[in-house]
């Protein structure tokens, strides 16, 4: 059977925001190399799940775990995560204005490179570094020199997230409706810096409403989210099917969770 | 030291022989006749009495030296380091189109620019005045752009007057750096005053950083002709108790004012701006932006006025108040306000009091910055603007270490 190593596993998570239960127990088995795609109606949990594994701290974990690496991840700061190499590309990215761009991906990286035992990177090292980086999402130098994504088109936003991803190097990557506001130039373009990204050893998790970015980027698995939970796992094809049909054929839990 | 209680303090002020004696006399009747502002002056309604009447419990500067500037050999930069150290001293290095006034100039000034004054009680400058022996002059010409930094530095448990007056001739163009610094508890009362010919230009930056229960006095008066540019940026941080009063006239409008102000308060520190800009003419414009940082029980004042009289047609005016509070206890009084007589104009203002935002800090958390190192991007970018506005051309990297530390705990 499968040989590959598990990267994050969520085992029974449940838990909310603000008293509310969100999360009715999700269960999910990420591997090494594989690319999952989670679907489901807004206000199925999509978001409440990627927010509980970045350890967002509204949110509340009643019960379940989240195992990264054989690590409990909930006993975690959000920044220990992101350190040892939780990646959450954020659906709506949040403007800091007057955090200069640069200032903000260096003194991130440097935290990220300190975990890999990598040296720390000065301000020219990292110039340079980074405009490699920047091809991958075919982002201009420019963009560096402004706030956080201050101003930033929304399409711009997005492809600020890809390079956080690629500078920082994760090994698990949840992206949350990477591909919302995008035109096709710009999906393509995303999706083309998501697909270089990934590797044998990393695992991306992508949470859409649509298979057009599944054209782009071929998941192993897809998973089906209603009501806080994964209530059907299928192939590629579950994912047309469920383009054809709509989230209605799938009110009802027909299936039992499969792996 | 010992201290002295008002009125006694008034008495115990050596007598100046000087420049200053017409007006010494003067200025003490009033200190006498009004005494230390109570809470009923509109200006001073939010001034904590107690800080203030500790302003003055502290004898006089012992030391009444002549002021002396020292030339220094090398004058091909036009720029001119003044500093007021704890032997009250100035030193000023003096470069080209930089020259000192004499005293029949300074009198000439001071005789064509007090009258205009407005007659209220100013205790700001009616202390300077009862107190001062340390008054310099320059006189700035020539188009070549210039530079003058001013230190002054004090740990001394004295009050420290100083004066300072730039004529800035037609045409010219300076950038002034004002470190003023204090700790213990010392208490600096200061009086900058800059009259902008035509067509010249002044960029001014003060970095004022108060230690201990050291206090600051301020009093800005800046006169402004005909298309002349000025922008202030002026940080205050750290003081028990501090509080600049800005005066600035456009004498004909026409001309160009910006203004910046970055207040950074903890424990019980009470810091306060005062701002009057006044539009004596037309086509005025002016861009003021006060903020504030404040934590622990820190108390913020503002209260910014801008007047456009009937014949400040075409002005444009906006001013904005901007808090950021990082403690529940910290405490902001803003009142930004517009007299508008003129009614072809553009004028705006607003505050805004805010905290650091949660959705913010953990977007930089799930990059893998601590929550320490967000506090700190967050609360500079709060305030970079205005620290990027200080002039440090002339002593780039005293000011810059200045300014890097600025926003440390």
């Amino acid at each position: 059977m499968n040989q590959k190593k598990i990267i994050l596993e969520i085992k029974d998570l449940c838990g909310g925001i603000e008293g509310k239960d969100i999360l009715n127990g999700v269960n999910l088995k990420v591997c090494e190399g594989e690319i999952h795609a989670l679907m489901g109606r807004n206000g199925s949990g999509k978001s409440t799940l990627s927010k509980m594994i970045a350890g967002h701290p509204e949110y509340t974990i009643t019960s379940g775990e989240i195992i990264f690496r054989d690590k409990d991840l909930t006993q975690l700061e959000p920044e220990e995560r992101a350190n040892i190499g939780v990646f959450l590309g954020f659906q709506y990215p949040i403007e800091i204005p007057g955090v200069k761009n640069i200032d903000f991906l260096r003194v991130a990286v440097n935290q990220r490179r300190k975990i890999l035992a990598k040296s720390e990177l000065d301000t020219i090292e990292f110039e340079e570094w980074i405009e490699e980086k920047l091809k991958i999402v075919k982002m201009q130098t420019d963009f560096l020199e402004r706030g956080v994504n201050e101003g930033f088109s929304g399409g711009e936003k997005k492809r600020n997230e890809i390079l956080q991803m690629a500078l920082l190097e994760p090994e698990v990557s949840i992206l949350d409706e990477t591909d919302s506001g995008l035109d096709i130039d710009a999906l393509r373009i995303v999706a083309a810096g998501i697909n270089k990204l990934h590797s044998n050893e990393r695992a991306t998790v992508l949470i859409t409403h649509y298979q057009r970015l599944l054209n782009e980027i071929k998941p192993d698995f897809v998973h089906i989210m209603k009501n806080g939970e994964i209530i059907k796992t299928g192939g590629k094809e579950l994912a047309i099917e469920l383009e054809q049909k709509g989230y209605e054929t799938f009110q009802n839990p027909l299936n039992e969770n499969t792996e | 030291m010992k201290e002295i209680c008002y009125p006694t303090w008034i008495d115990s002020i050596p007598v100046n022989s000087g420049l200053f004696s017409q007006t010494q006399i003067l200025a003490r009747e009033q200190l006498k006749t009004n005494g230390i502002p109570k809470k009923s002056f509109e200006a001073w309604r939010l001034t904590n009495s107690a800080l203030l009447t500790e302003f003055i419990k502290h004898p006089l500067c012992s030391n009444n030296q002549k002021l002396e500037l020292n030339n220094i050999a090398d004058s091909s930069k036009s720029s001119v380091k003044l500093s007021f150290n704890s032997e009250g001293r100035f030193e000023a290095n003096i470069g080209k189109g930089i020259e000192k006034l004499n005293e029949k100039e300074i009198n000439l000034y001071l005789s064509e620019n007090s009258t205009s004054r407005n007659n209220n009680y100013d205790f700001n400058k009616t202390i300077n005045e009862a107190s001062n022996n340390k008054l310099i002059g320059f006189r700035v010409k020539g188009k070549e752009k210039k530079s003058l930094e001013i230190a002054i530095q004090a740990s001394l448990n004295e009050l420290i007057p100083t004066r300072i007056i730039i004529i800035v001739e037609e045409g010219s163009n300076i950038d002034i750096l004002q470190i003023i610094e204090g700790s213990k508890s010392v208490s600096h009362s200061h009086i900058i005053e800059i009259h902008v010919g035509d067509s010249a230009t002044v960029k001014h930056g003060i970095v004022s950083i108060g230690k201990d229960s050291s206090k600051l006095l301020a009093s800005i008066f800046v006169k402004q002709k005909k298309h002349s540019t000025y922008s202030l940026s002026c940080i205050q941080k750290g003081w028990s108790m501090s509080r600049f009063e800005k005066e600035i006239v456009q004498l004909y409008g026409n001309a160009k004012t910006t203004l910046q102000g970055l207040q950074i308060a903890k424990q019980k520190q009470e810091l306060a701006t005062h701002s009057l800009v006044k539009f004596n003419g037309p086509n005025g414009y002016l861009e003021q932006i006060q903020k504030s940082i404040l934590d622990d029980e820190s108390h913020s004042i503002f209260q910014g006025m801008i007047e456009v009289p009937k014949i400040a047609q075409k002005t444009e005016a906006s001013q904005l108040s901007k808090n950021l509070l990082l403690s529940s206890k910290a405490k902001v009084d803003t009142s930004p306000q517009l007299k508008i007589i003129a009614d072809d104009v553009k004028c705006n203002h607003g505050a805004t009091i805010s905290q650091l935002s949660n959705e913010e800090i953990f977007y930089l958390q799930s990059r893998g910055i601590n929550t320490k190192q967000a506090n700190e991007l967050l609360i500079n970018a709060f305030c970079t603007d205005i620290i990027n506005n200080v002039p440090i051309e002339v002593n780039q990297s005293a000011c810059q270490t200045y300014l890097a530390n600025l926003t440390e705990k």
